[in-house]
């Protein structure tokens, strides 16, 4: 209390929350209520959400007061209704306006999405009058359009994730992490918690869900994995959420029906209108609920939880420490789950699972691959701690703290702890150019989850109609590829356009493939019409010159290749390359008017040739004498250059010394 | 403005004096590109360090690694040097009343601000997975052009009659042939869509499009100049329209902006124009042309602009269709580049062209 005082918060702060919509944009402002509540004097709180959404489901039961307000979704419209949507929430905003008024909060706490977004504009307005904090919490890693907008109205920007200050159009962020209620957190004996829930303590209880809404996949995957979990004689009981019904998917009716069938007809079933429970031989029991109305509970009494990646699931498993095995959706923008998922993976906190795209357009999970991961931890208790324990530490550290100072702040009108580097995550690198991907996934390991999630998307690519497509597959497979690949790129190197007859040709030298496999396509790439595919024919033969120098006629086929009037990207490449496989005498004619080039890209590619054939011992000693005298005719000036700004290197010198934990990245304040 | 305050002083009875050499044109053009200048000196270096300083910085999209080599982090938006330099100088020299200044001022900040959304959503915006599409930009564009090409071929424009949709040709005495309020409406929007994307790809090097828009818009100033003077429009016979000779202070003050520019934009670059600038010297160009009725010399005086368009648009479309390179690199510049030409090399090379076909331009004034 006596710091509160000092840091000018003198009476209980008044805190109108927003945010609805889904539940995802309810529980964490919740969450950060309570943690408010623990260490400020916070007096009277009121929510402002939508009418027929999740707040108004949840809020009440929380014991909050709650406003309904006008809004709608503006990204994602068809024209026709944006005129409507955007009538809707500047209605919305008057509202807002007239409760900010009434209500005259100190601080207004939001949580982003459509539902949030009338309130925060009319707390800007209301600014110069009513002086209200405007703070934003976000939950995802990429902010959709409207939070984008919104956050430039927030005095400071709350995230879940370290990159999301990237990506956010206002610039003061804060990292906080994704704030978890303390209901989800708590430590409870499991037995317990199991019996809170009415699930017998004696068996491991494997928790099934994907949000409030279902998702088919699972709910299809789940179904079909019954059969092969009974005759393993799975002793668990399997608490499957399937979800509540929307306008294109009653995932219970549906969910219901696909198990009835998977199921057959010598199980025990008990159903209900809205429950249903099996016992199937050898000690399985399974329950399908509609929906999980307090997952709280739920996930304090699981053994294992499958579940989707998104980011307020992985927080929620993450900090309550359960097993899990996430199965993140596939496609959505940016794949943030999908890197969410990976994430968790590589520090060893859950397992993942893949979708891919069906056949009739249908993203699915193998009903066998969830089998498999199912056995082996069911069977495993210690992979179970295990896996627990690393998803325990990989929870977002410490959040009720950094929240809890970023509100102090900025109700105190203090700068608060401002992510100060904006560096472009990896993954959006990755994204962006091909090639970079291609390199980050050739340094990984055989088995890592990025290649895993990246073959599945090469398959893909490769199937696909468009040759762009299909390039992008081509460059992947020289990372990804195994020996099943080299067929089908070495068909690709006949096929397609040039582009991908050159990027077959590359893949299959980066796979490693031996020197004597490679002599016939390159034969052939020395030929062909496109002038891309016969400079990397140069390139790559360069590569194996050791191996391929013996083979006559393909040095005959370089030789009358470079003689020839040829195209500028050919023979630089030739020029580069020649001296490896012809002898000096012949290269020296060869390359001699060369010498004088306009371009510099010629002059440089002798001096490369002449140093690679100079370490590969191609160069015979007595010959150095007349080979410098002849390289010293070179014109070397009339060139292009690299500047060297000192500047630049001054001040990264100084950073460097000055931190020595960061690594490259460079920025301001 | 100036002009204002001289009318102002007529009015009280006060004689003006030697202040009667503010009616002059060619004064006010000098006027306007010193002005314009020495805002720039003045103010510039106040203005790129506030640009830097609120992150409006060119990160070619990556800002992982800040090597000495390379150029990344310099800040863009440049534009809004040169739009505030032309706003202050036309504001103080030019004759606000006259309506072809007033149709391509409105055009310069209209397209400037166009711009200006567009490095904004680029520049802090950073996620391609948002932001303003192609097609959100086309129709930003479009929303001026279409109604200026409507207005252009419709009664209210204040060119002659006579003008209004018919074709000239550079070094051609009489129109090619009347082409109809519609197909004209449709050459124009297409004409002016072309030249605004032209020049948008042709900053592509520091200080690379400040030469040949420098260029092109002197030529259109002197065209400008020469057609709202009776005398010397008979004398060279070109038809007269009254009134346009103040787009020759426009032209003077985006000229005398641009060097000012120049001054920090030429390599290696303090500031970089950003979309804000290339859209507003694009649109201003195109409506000068049109106002002038010189468009069909633009191939031609803008010919760098051209060319870049012409290349990158062929490798876009036609090599993308048919999966092959059709040159070695798009737009004209970066093939130079590739090629091993050094950037300022380049850059002036770009100068001498432009140069040489400003002169051939000019000569098509003489030569009918």
């Amino acid at each position: 209390m006596t710091t509160a005082r000092r840091r000018g918060i003198t009476k209980n702060i008044r805190i109108l929350a927003t945010g609805g919509g889904t539940g995802g944009h309810v529980y964490p402002i919740l969450a950060i209520l309570e943690m408010l509540r623990r260490d400020l004097p916070v007096g009277a709180v009121e929510w402002v959400g939508s009418r027929g959404r999740a707040e108004e489901r949840i809020v009440p039961a929380a014991g909050l007061p709650i406003h309904f307000i006008a809004s709608a979704p503006v990204s994602g419209q068809s024209p026709l209704e944006l005129a409507p949507a955007i009538w809707r929430n500047l209605v919305g905003t008057f509202q807002a306006l007239l409760i900010l008024f009434r209500f005259r909060p100190q601080l207004v706490l939001a949580a982003g999405g459509y539902v949030s977004a009338p309130l925060c504009f009319a707390c800007f307005l209301a600014r110069p009058v009513l002086r209200t904090r405007l703070v934003i919490h976000e939950q995802n890693v990429v902010p959709g359009l409207m939070n984008q907008v919104a956050s430039l109205f927030a005095h400071t920007v709350m995230t879940s994730f370290a990159d999301t200050p990237y990506f956010l159009w206002n610039t003061r962020c804060v990292v906080t992490g994704y704030p978890v209620r303390a209901a989800v957190t708590e430590r409870r004996d499991r037995d317990v918690a199991k019996r809170a829930i009415g699930v017998a303590d004696d068996r491991p209880l494997v928790l099934v869900y994907g949000g409030s809404l279902g998702s088919r996949s699972i709910n299809r995957a789940m179904a079909a994995a019954l059969p092969a979990l009974t005759e393993a004689r799975a002793a668990c009981t399997i608490l499957h959420a399937a979800g509540l019904a929307t306008g294109d998917y009653d995932a219970w009716k549906e969910t219901v029906t696909i198990v009835e069938s998977a199921l057959g007809p010598d199980a025990l079933i008990e159903r209900g209108p809205s429950s249903f429970q099996a016992r199937l031989h050898g000690g399985l029991i399974y329950r399908l609920v509609p929906y999980l109305n307090a997952i709280a509970g739920d996930l304090q009494a699981a053994d294992l939880v499958v579940c989707r990646a998104g980011a307020g699931t992985i927080a929620e498993i993450t900090a309550a420490g359960r097993a899990a095995i996430v199965i993140p959706k596939r496609g959505l923008p940016g794949d943030h789950q999908e890197h969410n998922a990976i994430h968790l993976a590589e520090e060893g906190a859950a397992d993942v699972l893949f979708e891919r795209r069906g056949a009739n357009g249908c993203d699915t999970v193998e009903a066998a691959e969830l089998v498999g991961a199912l056995l082996t931890l069911l069977g495993d208790e210690n992979a179970r701690k295990e896996l627990a324990h690393r998803a325990l530490a990989a929870a977002p550290q410490r959040v009720s703290e950094k929240v809890v100072a970023t509100v102090r702040a900025v109700l105190a009108r203090r700068p608060a702890d401002w992510a100060p580097v904006i560096v472009e995550p990896r993954t959006v690198q990755m994204q962006k150019q091909v090639d970079v991907l291609v390199d980050v996934l050739g340094q990984q390991s055989a088995d890592s989850f990025w290649r895993r999630l990246y073959r599945i998307k090469m398959d893909e690519a490769l199937a696909s109609s468009d040759w762009r497509q299909i390039n992008t597959g081509i460059k992947l497979a020289g990372a990804l590829g195994g020996d099943e690949d080299i067929s089908r790129l070495l068909g690709f190197t006949t096929s397609g356009n040039g582009f991908m007859r050159r990027n077959a040709l590359r893949a299959l030298a980066m796979l490693g493939v031996p020197a004597a496999a490679l002599r016939a396509p390159l034969r052939q790439a020395l030929h062909d019409p496109t002038f891309e595919v016969r400079a990397a024919a140069f390139e790559i033969a360069a590569r194996h010159a050791p191996a391929l120098r013996g083979d006559t006629d393909l040095v005959a086929a370089m030789l009358r290749v470079a003689s020839h009037r040829e195209h500028f990207e050919v023979r630089t490449q030739a020029l580069k390359a020649l001296p490896l496989f012809i002898p000096l005498d012949a290269y020296l004619d060869l390359a001699a008017p060369f010498r004088f080039a306009r371009s510099v890209r010629f002059r440089q590619a002798i001096l490369d040739g002449l140093r690679a054939a100079l370490a590969a011992g191609c160069i015979p000693e007595d010959a150095f004498d007349a080979t410098r005298l002849w390289a010293g005719e070179m014109l070397i000036t009339t060139s292009d250059f690299k500047p060297a700004f000192r500047i630049r290197e001054s001040y990264l010198d100084l950073y460097r010394a000055l931190d020595p934990g960061a690594h490259d990245e460079a920025g301001s304040r | 403005m100036i002009e204002l305050l001289i009318d102002g002083l007529k009015l009280l009875g006060v004689n003006p004096g030697a202040f009667r050499i503010v009616d002059y044109i060619t004064f006010r053009v000098v006027m306007a590109a010193l002005t314009a200048l020495v805002i720039e000196l003045v103010f510039g270096h106040a203005l790129i360090v506030r640009l830097y300083r609120r992150r409006f910085r060119d990160t070619g999209g990556e800002f992982s690694s800040l090597d000495q080599h390379s150029k990344r982090g310099t800040p863009t938006g440049g534009g809004l040097i040169i739009l505030l330099a032309v706003a202050i100088a036309i504001a103080l020299w030019g004759r606000l009343t006259n309506y072809h200044l007033l149709v391509v001022g409105a055009a310069f900040g209209y397209f400037g601000l166009v711009g200006f959304i567009d490095d904004f959503q680029k520049v802090r915006l950073k996620s391609s997975l948002f932001g303003l599409s192609q097609l959100a930009k086309t129709v930003l564009q479009l929303a001026f052009i279409v109604p200026y090409a409507l207005w252009f071929v419709s009664g209210v424009n204040i060119l002659p009659k006579t003008h209004h949709t018919q074709v000239f040709v550079p070094f051609v005495k009489n129109a090619l042939f009347d082409a109809g309020p519609l197909l004209f409406a449709l050459f124009i929007v297409f004409v002016f869509f072309s030249i605004v994307n032209a020049v948008n790809i042709t900053d592509g090097l520091d200080g690379l499009v400040c030469g040949p828009a420098i260029m092109t818009t002197l030529i259109y100033g002197i065209f400008a100049y020469v057609l709202g003077n009776v005398i010397l429009s008979r004398y060279l016979l070109f038809p007269s329209f009254p009134g346009v000779g103040e787009l020759a202070v426009f032209a003077g003050a985006l000229i005398g902006a641009l060097f000012g520019f120049l001054w920090y934009n030429a390599y290696p670059a303090e500031v970089f124009m950003g979309d804000t600038g290339s859209m507003a010297i694009g649109a201003a160009l195109a409506t000068l042309a049109f106002q002038t009725r010189q468009e069909m010399l633009f191939p031609l005086v803008g010919g760098v602009f051209v060319a870049s368009i012409a290349t990158s648009l062929i490798q876009e479309k036609l090599g993308m269709r048919f999966g092959r390179r059709i040159f070695l690199r798009a737009p004209l510049h970066h093939a130079q580049t590739y090629k091993g030409v050094a950037e300022p090399k380049v850059v002036t090379r770009t100068w001498i062209v432009a140069i040489m076909l400003a002169l051939l331009a000019a000569l098509s004034l003489k030569l009918r």
